[in-house]
Formats: structure tokens, sequence, C-alpha cells
């Protein structure tokens, strides 16, 4: 069929127009007066018929070529209810009576009125006929209603399936996309926004926009947004904020731009939200590589110092080293001739001495000896704080007590002393050193004695269960306590600070002879084995020195 | 080696020389003391003349050339028949000396004593050394 026009059937009054246009058809065809009649009573009764049946039928009018070479006006009911009409309907036999042709179908009924043989069908006349009935005015103010009402469903129509487009378009992209209006009051918001802030947000319900990103975002004033929002000029911030999801904060790009609406001439904001949580990582990351580059280089030329303060530490140390030697060496040795001298003057002339001489002479040999005994000490201690690198072995502990035994074996068996070994262990250390350890607090145990007292030096030696450990012991190490004992005239403890210094005495010589560096030799070893001392002592009780040395199962 | 050879002293110590001349001529030694200031003069010594000495003893801290330098250069020159008595006698502790040359064995180490009776001991032990 080459449609012309067509209708929609609502109510009773659209049967006057489908009358109308019917006539007004087959007028166009070339029909005549009393076939126009008959063709369009026909069709409106059908339309009355299908109007009755409650629905709301649809007639589309046009011409139909036959194969025959007969033309004929067209007028299609197209109705879902066709087929729920009676065959027999009285309406129906009554305009199948009007028409030429007629024709039943499940949802459409046709009516043919032939037009008559001379008139030809061109593509011309059909187009100029569709034109015309379209610009055709209007039969009755309903009727131009109605034709408004059409277009305006069809252009809601048009606009729901565009806003869906629109919807479907913004919802697929990547990014948060909303609309508010001045006061900040969402308007719309797609997909992508309403999964980050979460379902209570719905464009319908009131929600200020504002208000949620505050919530979001603390450290965005809302007050600033609503100045920004006054201002009417676009622009963009960072912000770092919260899904609410999961409550992870994410960094996002905010652009916002005004537009004017055309109609309430108000201002309404578009707003992007763009997730710009890799590039600020990637910022961060490399801010932080370039801190670490700086730390690195301040390390590095940090490292450099020290290592030039350390080689520095080191000559100076070795240099010190060397002096000390040769001085010590260098003073030792007019010492020695001193005492040789004496020794040698007393001995051969002893007879021609008056005893004044002797005297002075005896002096003169007992500083020497002094003397002699304070550069030997202070060679020892030179030697060892050279920092020179020790030699670490397995020393049995047995051995190093025989070795002083042998040592102060003299002064042993001149005062009746008595020296007790207690326990054994293997040490790990240098055993010149440790035996010099030992030997100087022995040697002490030795002098420091009271009038007319044996001495009686003990020395325990045994292994330590973890918590019997000093809290500055390593706990990766075991450890050994070596505890020497005596029966001595003991110290005030205010002054252990003071024993383990250089120099440092409590006594005169002549009280007790002594240089003063023996202790302080003591803890240089002592430091030099990573160990640690700790001394008990009271004035006439004697006095512990506790030795924790770092051991080693053999 | 010859008992009657002289006895070669290398020590810058004039005190040192005169103590060790003393106590030998206690010891009634009449070999003929020969004294260097220092290694080198001894070297040169040995060099022009190929003495046949009784024994050296040697100091080991000197100027120009030390004791162990000395030793090194008779021993390279061959200027010392293998086994002669090269003793060092020194102030100078024990640790002073390269562990390696103390077990060589080439020479003996003896140290000056503190008293006129030590270094009478120890020439005494320097001269059974030479015997």
């Amino acid at each position: 069929m080459h449609l012309i026009t067509k209708l929609n059937l609502d109510n009773d009054l659209d049967l006057m127009l489908a009358h109308k246009r019917s006539m007004q058809v087959a007028e166009y065809g070339g029909v005549g007066l009393v076939h126009q009649t008959s063709f369009a009573t026909a069709v409106s009764e059908v339309c009355r018929l299908m109007l009755d049946k409650g629905t709301m039928p649809h007639l589309f009018l046009g011409f139909l070529k036959n194969q025959s070479g007969r033309n004929s006006v067209c007028a299609r009911v197209v109705d879902e209810s066709i087929s729920a009409v009676e065959p027999d309907n009285p309406n129906l036999t009554y305009a199948r009576r009007l028409v030429s042709g007629f024709f039943v179908e499940a949802e459409a009924i046709t009516l043919l009125c032939d037009l008559p043989v001379a008139i030809r069908l061109s593509r011309e006349i059909i187009l100029r006929g569709q034109k015309l009935f379209e610009e055709l005015p209007a039969v009755t103010p309903y009727e131009e209603a109605k034709r408004l009402n059409v277009q305006l469903q069809e252009m809601a129509t048009r606009l729901r399936e565009s806003e869906r487009k629109y919807q479907v378009l913004t919802d697929a992209v990547p990014l948060m996309m909303f609309t508010l209006d001045q006061e900040g009051q969402l308007l719309f918001a797609n997909e992508g926004f309403r999964q980050f802030a979460g379902t209570a947000l719905q464009p319908g319900k009131v929600l200020n926009w504002i208000n949620w990103l505050s919530e979001c975002e603390s450290s965005v004033a809302a007050g600033e947004i609503r100045d920004r929002l006054k201002a009417k000029e676009e622009f963009s911030i960072e912000a770092c904020i919260k899904r609410k999801a999961d409550g992870t904060r994410l960094w996002h790009l905010l652009s916002m731009t005004p537009t004017e609406s055309a109609v309430t001439s108000s201002v309404e904001w578009s707003g992007f939200l763009v997730n710009i949580q890799a590039q600020k990582l990637v910022e961060a990351t490399l801010r932080d590589n370039a801190e670490l580059k700086y730390t690195k280089q301040v390390l590095e030329k940090r490292q450099m110092e020290l290592d030039a303060t350390i080689a520095d530490l080191n000559r100076s140390n070795q240099e010190l080293a060397r002096f000390a030697y040769v001085a010590s060496h260098d003073l030792q040795e007019p010492a020695r001739k001193m005492i040789v001298f004496s020794e040698m003057m007393l001995g051969r002339f002893q007879h021609l001495l008056p005893a004044e001489g002797i005297n002075f002479l005896t002096r003169i040999k007992a500083a020497s000896e002094r003397m002699v005994a304070v550069i030997r000490d202070l060679l020892d201690y030179s030697r060892i704080s050279a920092g020179e690198q020790v030699e670490m072995e397995l020393v049995v502990f047995s051995e190093i007590i025989q070795h002083i035994e042998e040592h102060f074996d003299e002064q042993i068996s001149e005062s009746g002393a008595e020296i007790r070994q207690m326990g054994n262990a293997f040490l790990q250390g240098n055993k010149r050193l440790l035996t010099l350890l030992f030997q100087n607090l022995v040697g002490n145990g030795l002098k420091f004695v009271g009038a007319g007292v044996k001495p009686v030096i003990s020395v325990n030696i045994r292994t330590l269960a973890k918590d019997e450990q000093l809290p500055e012991c390593d706990e990766r190490t075991e450890w050994v306590r070596v505890d020497v004992t005596d029966n001595g005239i003991g110290f005030d403890e205010q002054y252990f600070d003071k024993i383990f210094q250089m120099f440092q005495r409590l006594h005169t010589q002549e009280q007790f002879k002594g240089t003063g560096i023996g202790l302080a030799i003591c803890k240089r070893i002592i430091e030099m084995h990573q160990g640690h001392i700790r001394v008990k002592s009271q004035v006439n009780g004697g006095s512990v020195f506790s030795i924790y040395l770092p051991y080693r199962q053999s | 080696m010859a008992v009657n050879g002289p006895i070669i002293l290398v020590d810058d110590d004039e005190d040192d020389v005169f103590l060790i001349k003393t106590a030998l001529e206690e010891l009634s030694i009449s070999n003929e003391v020969r004294v260097f200031r220092h290694g080198l003069d001894a070297l040169h010594y040995f060099q022009q003349l190929p003495a046949n000495p009784f024994v050296v003893i040697s100091d080991l801290n000197m100027p120009v050339m030390n004791g162990l330098e000395l030793l090194d250069a008779l021993t390279q020159q061959k200027l010392l028949p293998s086994g002669f008595p090269f003793v060092f006698l020194t102030t100078s502790d024990v640790s002073a000396i390269p562990k390696q040359v103390l077990t060589e064995g080439r020479f003996s180490f003896f140290t000056k004593g503190y008293s006129y009776e030590q270094i009478l001991e120890t020439m005494s032990m320097v001269i059974e050394r030479g015997r």
C-alpha cells in the first residue's frame, strides 16, 4: 500500500475524522461522490466496531496497485482485537457490501474501493498526495489539538530516547559526571558517580553535593566551594575523596563548568571527577625517589667523611703508637742505666760511701725502677690501644692461671699467698692479652692486702645461663663470668669509675707501689674482647672483679 | 769462628758498650772487642776484611742500619758462615721482632738486664753461645 495519511482513533470524535479523510483520499484518487460516500461509510463502520470493542485502532489510508492493473483506494484498520470479532457481525456485513474489496486478517481489516480505469497512480501523484494530506488544514479544532498532541508525544518519545542514550553514554564513561543547580543541589549523576558516592545518593532525592563533598574530604571547605559556585567561573581542584563502598580515599581532579540554562536563565554546573590516583602515586613516588636520592647522596657524603676521619684516626693512632713506642724505649734506656750504674756504685764502692750517700743512691735506684715500671706499663697500654689487630684463638683458662702463678712465683712464696682456681673453660681471645688482664687483677689482689694478711685470691670461672647475663651482653653469644675475689683492703665503691682511669691511684707510693695503669689496661683488654666488667668492693672487706667474656663451646 | 778472634760489638749506646766491656773484663775474656756504632759500619768491616770473629753481639735498634738489616745483609752477601754465633742484645720487647725471623734460628736473643748482675749473667751466656 502507498500510504497517504494515517489516523489514530481514540474516541467517537475521531470517527468523524476517519469518515472525512476517507472521503478526501477517495476524492484525490478520482472516485465519484457516491463511491466516496460508500467507502467512507464502510471505513467508519469498521472503525466504530473496533472502538466499541474498547481498543484504539489505527487507520491507514492510501492506494493499492492491483496485479490485474485495476488500482484501488485502500483503508487498513489495524487493531489487536480483530480476531475477537465474529465474522458474521452485522456491522462487518454491512461494510462489506459498501466496498469493492474487503479482507479480514488476524490484526487488520482491509477495505478497497476501485479507482476509475483512467486513473494512473504515478509516483508523483502519491508523493503529492502525501504532502497535501500533511498540510491539510484541520477539520475541527479538535483535530488540530489532536495533531499537536501526537507531535508532542513523538517529541517526548524522542526526548526520552535521547535522554536514555545520554544516560547510557555517561554511565559508560569511566568518570563521574553530574550537574548541579546554583545552590549545589544534585540534578543529575551518572552511574560512576552513583556507585562511588553510594546508593544513598539518587538524583531525584534532594542531595546537596557540596555537603557530600565536604563529608568525603574534610580539607575542602564547603564555604569555599559555595563561593566558587557563586563566582560562576569554571574551576578545578584536586581532592582526595572517600569511596563509599570500601572507605578508600582516592585522589580525584574535580572540574566544574557553569552553563546558563536557556529556560530558567539560571546557572547550572556540569562537574567531572576524574580519578588521578595513579598520577598522584607516580608523583609521590618520583618525589620520594628524589628525596631518597638526596638522602643517599647525603649518606654517601657522610660515609666518605667518616671514612676520611677513620683513616685520619688510624693514621694518628699509628703515629701515636709509634711515638709512644719510641718515647718509651728511649725513656727506658736512661732509666735502666741509672738503675745499673747506681747498683754498680753500691756494689763496688759501698764501703767508701757515707751512710747518706748510700741513702741517696738507693733513692735514685728506687725512683729509676719506678720510672721503668711506668714506662713498661705505658708501653703495654700504647701497644693495646694502638688498635693493632690482635689474633683471637681458643685459650684454655687454666693455662692462663698457671702462667700467672709462675709469674708471681716469688711473691707467692714470700707472702704465703694462695691462688685458687675453680672451674675451667675455653675462652675466645688473645692469650697474651687475657694473661695480662688476669695477671693485673691477681697482681692487685696480691699487692693490696693489709699488713700481715696472707693474700687469698680465688678465680672462679663458669658459663652463664641466659638470665644471668648482663643486659648489655649480646644474647647471640654464650658468656662466661670470671670472678677474681681477693681478701684485700678493698675500696669505696664511689671510686669505681676512677680506678679504671689512666694514672688514677687510691693510695700513695709509700702505701702501695703502682703506676695507675694496670686497671686501665684491664678495661681496654676487656673492651677489645667485647666483654664487660663489674666490681663489688668494701673497705677492708675485699673486692670481687667480675669479668664477662664471650665464650664458644670448643 | 775462632775462639781467639775478636768480639764484634755493634751498639750505638756508649753506656751499654761500656757495661759490656766491663762485664767481659770481669769475666776475664781477653778477646779483642771491636765496636761499631751501627750496622753499616759493621758491614763495611766484614766486607773489607774476611775476619774470623769469635762472636757478633749486636743491638737491634740503631741508626743507619739496624741489627736485623745487618744480619740480613751479612747472610745475603755470605759474609758469615752458617751457624756462626750471632747474638742480639737489646732492651726491646721480643714482639718487636717479626715472628718468622725469630723462628728461623739464625741468631740468639738476649735482653740487656736491669742490673749489672743480669748483664754479667747475660754476657757469660753469650760467650758460652760463642764457644
